[in-house]
Order: C-alpha cells, then structure tokens, then sequence
C-alpha cells in the first residue's frame, strides 16, 4: 500500500479554501489535524466527508464509492445552472469545461437536458441552493488569489444626494478638526453607564448596565483625571467628544467640549466663542466650563468658521509608546549659556545625556537675560518614570548629575545650582 | 506648551478611509446604535436558528419586542446596509463606520463596544475581482504601498461567495476583513430583484487596523479617556 500523503502541502490549502487548521500532530504513521469547520458545511464534520473534501482540494484519490458523482436519481437538490452566470460573479473566465470538472470533484453533476442545463446537488450538501453557492465551490477549488483584481467601473455623475446621516458625519469631523487645531484632544468614551432610559440585559458590570444619556459625565471626570499628567500645573487640560446618547425616543449625536485647570488662579481660556453662544448649554464651576448639545445644533454655526487642513492633525507614522503605571519625578534645571546659544541647543545635550528615564521633557519655561549681560538664563522640565517600579530620588539624582556634568563640558555654560 | 490637540486614532483611522472611499463615489451612510433583530440579522441572511446568531454575543435591551423583534445594540454596522438597500434604488456605493457593540468579557483584545466600517456597492455588473481590487487599494491606502495579501475563502451568511482577506505584517499574516459578494436573500428582504442586483459588501473591525498600525497593545486604551494614550496620535 501506497505511504498516506503528509499534511504539510494540504495544510495551506484546506486554511485558504475550506477550514481554519488550528494543529496538525504526528502520531505514529498517522497525522491528527484539528480543525475548525464551518457552521454550513455539516457534510464534512464525519470522516467520510472530510475526506471527500481533501481528495476534492488535493487530487488524493479516494476509495471507490466514496466519492459518488450526484445524477438524477440520488440528487438532494438541483439548481439551474449556467457557467455565465458563475464566471461573471467571480469576475473569472473559466471555461465551461473546466467548471465543470471542478465541481464533478465535490460531485456536483451537470448535465443538459430538454429544459435548461441542470445541476445535480449530492444529498448531504444541503449548504447548496443557489447558482451563488456554486460559484462559491468553484472559487474554493480553483483559489481566492486565482481571481483577478479588477478596477470598479468608474461611475459618472455619482448621485450627490446628501443624506441627513451623510451630513451630520461630515459635519462631525468637520467639528473634530476645528476643536482639535484649538488644542482640544478627543476622546471616545463608554456608551454604557449606571443609568439611563435603556437598560441591556446580561449587563458586563452594574455601573455598564445602561445606555448613557449624556457625555458630559465622561469628559468632566477624563477632565479631572488628566489634569495631573501635564508637565506644568498651570496647563490647562482641554478635552472633546462626539458620540451617540440615548433618549427614551430617539438617539442624538452629541458633541461635548469642556476646558479645566488645576487652580482657580490658573484659569485663563474659555470655550471658543462660537459655543459660548449657546449659554442655556454651558456649566462651569471653580475651575471647569463645559458644554453639551446636540450637533445638529450647531450646523449653521459650522458654516461661519474657517476651514481646518486635517494633515497637521493625521499622524499614520505614529507607534505607540506603552505609558508606564508607575509614579513620575519632575525635576527643573536651570544654567546661563552665552547669548545666542538657543534653547534648542541645550534641549538636545539634555536630552542625550539623560538615559532611559526620561520619559517628557526637557521643555524650555524659561528664559530671561538681564539688560547689559552676555548671558541668557534658561529653565526646564522633565519628567522621569520607569515602566518597572517605582523610582527613587537618589536614583533620579544620579541621572541629573550626568546632565549636569554633559552640560558643563561646554565652555560657559553654568549650571545654576 | 502644548498648541495643537489631537484626533482620536480611530477618528484619524475613519477620515483616512473616508478619502479613498468618496474619491471612488462612495456615500457615507449611518445608522442607529439600538437595532432591531430583523436589521442586525433577519434582513440580513441570519435567521434566528442559524448558528451565526449564536455565534455573536448580542447586548439585547430589557424592553418588549416590536414588529421588528426585540430591540439590541447593533453588532455590525451591516445593519446599516439592510437599510439602505431597503431606502435607496440601487446602483450605489456605501461605506458605513460606526460603533458596535458584543457582549463579551473585556481583555486585551476583547471590547464590548468597538468600531467598524461596512462598504456595499450594488450595481448590474459588479464581481468578486471588483471586490478584491477595491479592498487591496483600501489596505494599501492604510498600510503602505508594498503591502502583501492573502485571499481565503470564507463564509458570512449575509454573502456568498464569502471571502476573507489577511495582510502580512510583522512577517505574520493577520486577518483584516471578511467580505464577499452580497447574498441574494439580502436582496430579496430588502425588496430588491436578485436575478438583476449583484452587490459587494465588506466589513473591517478599525480597533483592530488601529492596533496592527500603530503598533497599540490593548483595545481598551481606545476607550479610557487617557491623554497619556490620546495624545500620542
């Protein structure tokens, strides 16, 4: 007897044109393969079947009567057929023939008879009831990457119709970009909350029980939350969202946009004009202004604003740095450099000379140089973190001294201690 | 200080695929969050026996059902498609994101509400080599011009043929879509000629495109209001 073919040359094939094969083992002189049949193909969840399926994929020949090309008499199903009507769902030009010998091999029989070509449908392929399905064997058998890339027509006066959605979605990013080229940073946050006008069943969590009916609760507390991740405790933390609410009768897109400091005495900007000029919408308290209202409220206000160019705010070359959890040092320093030396200059030397710690920063907050003097004083900060533990001062001393002792190497330039 | 703020990655994710849909005639279509059975699934092949309906864990809403079944939180922005087909004479293209939602446990690669973009073009003439052009442009106009792809056959119950798509990233092959050419019964419960529409459909989860291009390790980042994440974009 002939040895049984590896799995190696099937694997491939059986997970680009039938099944996932989530392992393939080796036990003795046979091969274990676990996989993951789909929910139409019940035909082959029995080894005959599975079998009928590979010898169909590979060529493999099978036992005789195994494998029963379906004819008249045994058929479950038959489906009118036509090549035509295959080739130009696949966007293919196979050949009658081929068609159909591709489809004799998971026995599907065609044949022309008085009133049209038929199909005959092997009784346990109960998947098959449609010429869509037949393509659909054809397509596995020859392969998906088989099939050519063909360019969509190209259509002439497309039909500018402007949908109420399609408005509100070009308005919302429209709005997006405004905020966003004004400093506001934009978030999604959850759609469930702990209360509400509907409520789902099978909840993930008490508090996510409900469809939320506002964003404000989210970005007043994301403002809170975030205000203690600026470098300086004068910034002002400015913060954005558009998303869906749940009314009892409806859902409305909202926008919701609101402004916080840490300190009354740090409060400086409001919200831009144009949503001041819905006051019935605005709260404030010590330190916080935020507003909420309905987007489509502001469509007539949309139009009167300039124009963001969105390529400033698109960044597809970022790679995401993981934040670490663990709690940050700021430190400041500040030296005298000649005139002219910028700051720049000495952001760079810092920067190299820090190590790994560093995590924000240096940023140049001061700058001063006195009437008559050669030299400029500047001041920065940065923050210094590591993704392992908690850092010490001493430890973040030590990576001070080395900045201090790299800045020093250049003539004049004092460290002010 | 700080001048400029930033786009959500996922906004940047939808607005980036918004331009190469709408340069090639695409509308942007939208759709409600709550849904009913017949939208998120009857309408669209998956009648309520069907293991698909299983398969998918549906947040349904603790209210009586209507003539549409029972009230639930879309689970594909597909549902948006089983609309529009029903409102607007075809021949038309769509792309469709929005939010949708599953109830599962949370993990790393695990949210209950995440993002998608469904595409449907209806036409007399369309086919599956069209639908394999206009995904591999889409993935290119993402990834990168030299993007490598691997087509396998699948199966959705609202296509057929069904196909899924994996792109090579990072030496691995990662599945990105699945997508096939639309299913004559969603024609017909849509009120549309089946022998005379052919129709392309897609849909693509974005946390995920997000994840692979930017290189994010955890999908619950997108929805917890962290600057430290935000403002990376």
């Amino acid at each position: 007897m002939e040895a049984l073919p590896t799995p190696d040359s099937a694997v491939p094939i059986l997970t680009n044109s039938f099944c996932e094969v989530e392992s393939v083992e080796q036990s003795g002189d046979d091969w274990i393969l676990d996989v993951k049949i789909l929910p139409d193909r019940n035909d082959a969840k029995i080894p005959d079947g599975f079998a009928r399926e590979l010898s169909a994929l590979m060529g493999w020949p099978l036992k005789e009567g195994v494998s029963v090309l379906a004819d008249e008499k045994n058929a479950g199903a038959t489906i009118e057929f036509s090549c035509q009507k295959i080739n130009e769902i696949l966007g293919m030009h196979i050949s009658d023939e081929e068609i159909i010998s591709l489809l004799a091999r998971v026995r599907v029989g065609v044949r022309k008879g008085d009133s049209g070509t038929c199909a005959y449908i092997p009784a346990d392929r109960t998947d098959l009831t449609l010429i869509e399905d037949l393509a659909d064997e054809v397509l596995r058998l020859k392969g998906v990457n088989t099939v050519p890339s063909t360019a969509l027509p190209s259509i002439p006066n497309h039909s500018s119709e402007t949908l109420r959605e399609g408005r509100l979605y070009e308005a919302a990013h429209t709005l997006r970009r405004i905020l966003a080229s004004l400093g506001y940073t934009e978030l999604y946050s959850y759609s469930f909350s702990a209360t509400g006008n509907h409520e789902v069943e099978k909840s993930l969590a008490s508090h996510k029980s409900f469809l939320r009916t506002n964003l404000s609760d989210a970005l007043t507390n994301a403002l809170s939350l975030n205000l203690q991740y600026p470098l300086f405790e004068q910034e002002a933390m400015k913060l954005f969202e558009i998303g869906t609410v749940f009314f009892p009768d409806r859902e409305e897109l909202h926008l919701a946009a609101g402004i916080a400091y840490s300190k009354p005495k740090y409060k400086k900007e409001t919200l831009p004009e144009w949503l001041h000029n819905f006051g019935e919408f605005l709260k404030s308290d010590e330190t916080r202004e935020w507003i909420e209202l309905p987007l489509e409220k502001l469509l007539p206000v949309l139009d009167t604003l300039p124009n963001v160019d969105p390529s400033p705010l698109l960044h597809p070359e970022t790679v995401f740095k993981p934040f670490s959890l663990f709690p940050r040092i700021i430190r400041d320093i500040a030296l005298f450099v000649p005139k002219g030396v910028s700051g720049d200059e000495v952001a760079v030397v810092i920067r190299e000379s820090t190590g790994s710690l560093l995590v924000e920063g240096p940023v140049k907050f001061d700058e001063f140089s006195k009437e008559g003097e050669s030299r400029t004083s500047l001041a920065f900060r940065m923050s210094f973190q590591s993704h392992e533990k908690s850092l010490t001062d001493a430890e973040v001393n030590e990576a001070l001294l080395s900045v201090i002792s790299s800045l020093e190497k250049h003539s004049q330039w004092e460290v002010r201690k | 200080m700080e001048r400029t703020g930033h786009l959500h990655p996922l906004t940047q994710i939808i607005y980036t695929a918004g331009r190469y849909f709408k340069d090639l005639g695409f509308t942007i279509a939208e759709g409600p969050e709550i849904e009913s059975e017949h939208y998120n699934f009857d309408a669209l092949n998956i009648p309520a026996d069907h293991p698909a309906r299983a398969m998918q864990d549906t947040f349904y809403l603790k209210e009586a059902a209507g003539k549409q079944g029972r009230p639930l939180l879309r689970t594909h922005t597909t549902s948006v498609d089983a609309h529009f087909l029903e409102e607007h004479e075809p021949p038309f293209r769509i792309m469709v994101p929005g939010r949708v939602f599953r109830n599962e446990a949370t993990d790393a690669t695990h949210e209950a509400q995440f993002y998608q973009i469904d595409g449907l073009v209806v036409g007399e003439d369309v086919n599956l080599g069209n639908l394999k052009w206009l995904l591999e442009g889409f993935y290119r106009h993402i990834f990168g011009a030299d993007l490598e792809f691997r087509w396998r056959r699948s199966f959705f119950s609202f296509v057929e043929p069904g196909v899924e798509l994996d792109i090579k990233w990072g030496g691995k092959w990662l599945e990105v879509v699945g997508a096939g050419m639309l299913h004559p019964n969603v024609f017909t419960a849509a009120g549309r000629d089946p022998k005379r529409w052919r129709g392309l459909a897609f849909g693509t989860g974005l946390d995920r495109i997000a994840m692979i291009k930017y290189g994010i390790n955890d999908i619950r980042l997108f929805y917890a209001d962290d600057t430290r994440f935000l403002k990376q974009f």
